[in-house]
């Protein structure tokens, strides 16, 4: 099945927003069908080495490819063919609160739809439309939601509607951004293992930000540690040493307590 | 294929349960209906739309909206700034004026006044016991029967106010009252009071109540409640719809005249009964140019109030 | 500090341009007394409020329908009016709201970056979206009477002109309104689509048009009631709405069927309001009523 997914490839990539930068010359190989978890604090770049791969960041310096394609030297026909076949799961889910499940979800094909035909999927899906997006609500096991307002679901099933409607846009690589962030542990596995197993079934090349080491040593083959724009390990987990393991969870809790509190307390 | 048709049956079974409102669905029809019964019935289509005698009227309308001195001869600056001064000097400014007077007058009788429509017409202050959840003590059927009479008769009175356009308001009470400013500007302040009583008495009943019911608690009146409390709140809003409304008071007092105070309106009429369609049209836009700055200022002075809040 | 003096000088300036105004308009509460009929007859319409006119107040012709019927009819002819004027205005308000909003050409939800997209970001889009501004200022600040009377003078009295005279000023509001709205819809869905490959015509009717929609629709309704009010008010001019009744009974003393009238267009904006309130608040909770 791996021969579906996509390989993607960084290669000494830079990205700068002005004066501040977020990547600084990262080369990274994920193969086709593989799992990565990329782990590291808040605003170590992250977010946006995934976004790298769907061309919605372009690099400042260095080259991204997708299968082989520069995504630089690519037509804007052949690009929007690259954000097609690229599924994006957004830490905020940004769904359309206030259309039904089964309207959201149709939305992820659009980039192969004409204006027409996404209307008519909006409006009045045909019955093989439907069932597509039945049979992508059953793989993340809410197929009874189809026709319920988005907004009136609890978070979990608004996320399983996000994961399927990325399902849905049929991609070769699916990009997670921090999938489990605001939910609690529990919910955290089922989250990550449904993500495993969709990407295994369907052969899609895997990768998922991660602020949870732990979680990431359980499910993932393969974790690519980030910390200011830079790449500190690229290991199995069973490789990590001790003193790269305390690192990166220093680092990462560090960041977890600074969001919750200021950091002069006085106590 | 079989699944597939197991498929269909469960979406089909779940469209049939999809949740929706029988209300939105009935009134869209019933939309629908009525758009299509007004194009239908209203006599919109008759063959003499486009007949050759109207179309001749239009061209000669449009010929005669240019200047007079103009008409017929090459376009001279020196002459078309010449008749545009002369209207202005002869009325336009004058006309302008008064138009914009009106509008202010009435915009501030109507606040004025509706702020004790608002008290009134506010539930959380207009009961037995202003701001608190549960009454405190036993309160007689009588003295609350009492209060929902006053909020409702407010209320009533409210819509009936701002049910009533502002030149319907502005004709009946031109001929009541005889012709002067007055009847011109309220019947503006009517139909506005109408509407300011409205949506000031929402901002009030929206306020959040913490601060006010424990006020009511340390034995507050209603008044002081309502000096102290409810308009420092209230008034950034309230000077919101204030100016929001101050700019539709500007849009209408350039047609009021028309009844006979001289005013912008006024000029218009007297054009269109002369024929003289050029200073007509010149008239119209000078009233929306007076519009257009009404909403500018208005805007201003908006983006002022909410940046300081 | 700043805040409570820059507030206080908004309503310092209001107060000194409403005295100002007074001064202009010779408005003094003495003047208000003296009129043509003074306070007798303000009284005596006034007191008819109370005894609105159920038959007519002098002989009719035979044959004439009863005036509560001919009220009706009157109402009737009024929501024709604004329902046609309303349904033209929102075809012109999503026409020009499209193009008076930024959302369709703004640069982040446009994910190619082919040298037509640049030319339009860069040339056309600016310059469409500018001259709607212009052609919608115009429409929305000439009053609806005025083109009324601008029409009237045009074509002549016709009712497609009425209907439009309503129809322009309502949809070059709408249409602001519109743009507003939907280019204040927040993006985060939006952004999702482009990255998906929607283009951002898909982007727009689809991402944000929607989500935009109960608003959108609010307000329609809102101006609908607008719209209603200016219909009648129409019959001044000569076309069959309720100020035709009002007008020619209020000129022949029928006080008592004015108010007759007046109660009429009361009743139906009243119900307008109320039906329009139930649907705004059907519209965002929708699925609490399960059918």
């Amino acid at each position: 099945m791996a021969a579906n997914g996509a390989r993607l490839l960084l290669r000494n990539v830079s990205v700068r927003y002005g004066a501040l930068t977020a990547l600084d010359s990262v080369s990274l190989e994920v193969q086709a069908g593989e799992a990565i978890a990329l782990v590291g604090p808040s605003g170590a770049g992250k977010t946006t080495l995934l976004k790298l791969f769907n061309g919605a960041v372009r690099p400042s310096t260095g080259e991204v490819s997708v299968d082989g394609r520069i995504l630089a030297a690519l037509s804007p026909a052949e690009l929007q063919q690259v954000r097609a076949d690229t599924g994006f799961i957004y830490q905020d889910l940004n769904l359309i609160p206030n259309l039904r499940v089964i309207q959201n979800i149709v939305t992820g094909r659009f980039g192969r739809r004409s204006l027409f035909g996404s209307a008519v999927d909006v409006l009045l899906p045909s019955r093989s439309t439907a069932r597509a997006v039945y049979r992508v609500l059953e793989q993340v096991g809410i197929e009874e939601k189809l026709y319920l307002r988005t907004d009136m679901l609890s978070g979990g099933q608004q996320q399983r509607v996000a994961i399927a409607r990325a399902l849905y846009q049929q991609p070769r690589a699916l990009l997670c951004d921090e999938p489990v962030a605001s939910v609690d542990p529990l919910r955290a596995r089922a989250v990550l293992a449904l993500l495993k197993k969709l990407s295994e079934d369907n052969g899609l090349t895997l990768c998922v930000s991660l602020h949870h080491l732990e979680l990431a040593k359980e499910f993932f083959p393969r974790l690519v540690a980030v910390r200011n724009g830079r790449i500190l390990f690229d290991k199995k987990p069973d490789a990590i040493t001790d003193q790269e393991y305390t690192e990166i969870y220093r680092l990462t809790h560090a960041a977890e307590n600074n969001n919750g509190e200021p950091e002069n307390t006085h106590q | 294929m079989d699944t597939d048709n197991s498929v269909n049956l469960a979406i089909e079974q779940l469209h049939r349960q999809r949740p929706r409102s029988r209300f939105v669905r009935y009134s869209v029809c019933l939309m629908l209906l009525v758009i299509a019964l007004s194009w239908l019935l209203g006599d919109f289509f008759t063959t003499d739309l486009f007949n050759g005698r109207r179309l001749q009227n239009l061209q000669r309308f449009l010929q005669e909206l240019i200047p007079y001195p103009l008409q017929g001869r090459a376009f001279d600056w020196a002459i078309a700034l010449d008749w545009l001064d002369k209207i202005l000097a002869d009325r336009g400014w004058q006309a302008l004026g008064t138009t914009l007077a009106i509008s202010v007058a009435a915009i501030v009788m109507a606040g004025c006044s509706s702020l004790v429509f608002t008290l009134l017409a506010a539930r959380t202050l207009s009961t037995t016991e202003p701001f608190l959840p549960a009454p405190l003590g036993k309160h007689s059927r009588f003295k609350q029967s009492a209060w929902w009479l006053v909020v409702a008769i407010t209320r009533l009175m409210l819509i009936f106010l701002r049910a009533i356009p502002e030149y319907v308001w502005a004709f009946l009470l031109l001929a009541v009252l005889g012709i002067s400013a007055w009847p011109i500007v309220l019947a503006l302040a009517l139909h506005n009071i109408g509407i300011l009583g409205k949506l000031s008495a929402e901002v009030v009943e929206n306020l959040p109540t913490a601060a006010l019911a424990s006020l009511r608690g340390l034995g507050a009146s209603r008044l002081q409640i309502a000096g102290a409390a409810i308009m420092p709140m209230a008034l950034p809003r309230l000077l919101m719809f204030f100016f929001y409304r101050w700019e539709t008071c500007v849009r209408e007092a350039t047609v009021l005249g028309m009844l006979g105070f001289v005013s912008l309106g006024f000029w218009i009429q007297d054009a269109r009964a002369r024929n003289v369609y050029d200073e007509m049209f010149l008239l119209i836009i000078l009233g929306a140019a007076l519009i257009m700055g009404g909403d500018l200022v208005s805007a201003i002075v908006r983006a002022l109030i909410r940046n300081n809040r | 500090m700043i805040r409570l003096s820059r507030r206080r000088w908004v309503i310092i300036t209001i107060l000194i341009a409403g005295l100002w105004s007074c001064v202009a308009l010779d408005l003094n509460p003495a003047g208000l007394a003296i009129g043509a009929g003074g306070l007798g007859l303000a009284g005596e319409f006034f007191t008819h409020a109370l005894h609105p006119a159920l038959q007519y107040e002098s002989a009719v012709p035979a044959g004439t329908i009863p005036i509560l019927l001919r009220s009706l009819q009157a109402a009737w002819w009024t929501l024709i009016f604004a329902t046609t004027a309303i349904s033209l205005a929102v075809a012109i308000g999503m026409l020009l709201g499209f193009t008076a909003s930024t959302a369709w050409w703004s640069e982040d939800l446009t994910a190619r970056d082919t040298t037509w997209r640049r030319i339009i970001t860069a040339y056309l889009a600016p310059a469409i979206y500018g001259s709607t501004r212009i052609l919608i200022n115009l429409m929305r600040s000439i009053h609806e009477l005025l083109w009324a009377v601008l029409l009237l003078a045009a074509f002549g009295i016709h009712h497609m002109g009425a209907a439009i005279a309503i129809a322009i000023p309502c949809g070059g509001t709408l249409a602001k309104i519109f743009a507003e709205m939907i280019d204040e819809t927040p993006r985060d869905a939006a952004l999702a689509m482009r990255d998906a490959g929607a283009t951002p015509l898909q982007i727009y009717f689809i991402g944000l048009l929607p989500r935009a929609l109960p608003d959108i629709a609010a307000y329609t309704l809102y101006r609908f009631e607008c719209a209603l009010r200016t219909s009648a008010v129409l019959g001044f001019f000569g076309f069959p709405t309720l100020g035709f009744y009002i007008a020619a009974s209020f000129e022949n003393l029928h006080y008592a069927e004015v108010w007759t009238y007046l109660y009429v267009l009361f009743g139906l904006v009243a119900l307008v309001d109320w039906w329009s309130g139930k649907l705004r608040r059907n519209m965002l909770l929708w699925t609490q009523t399960t059918a």
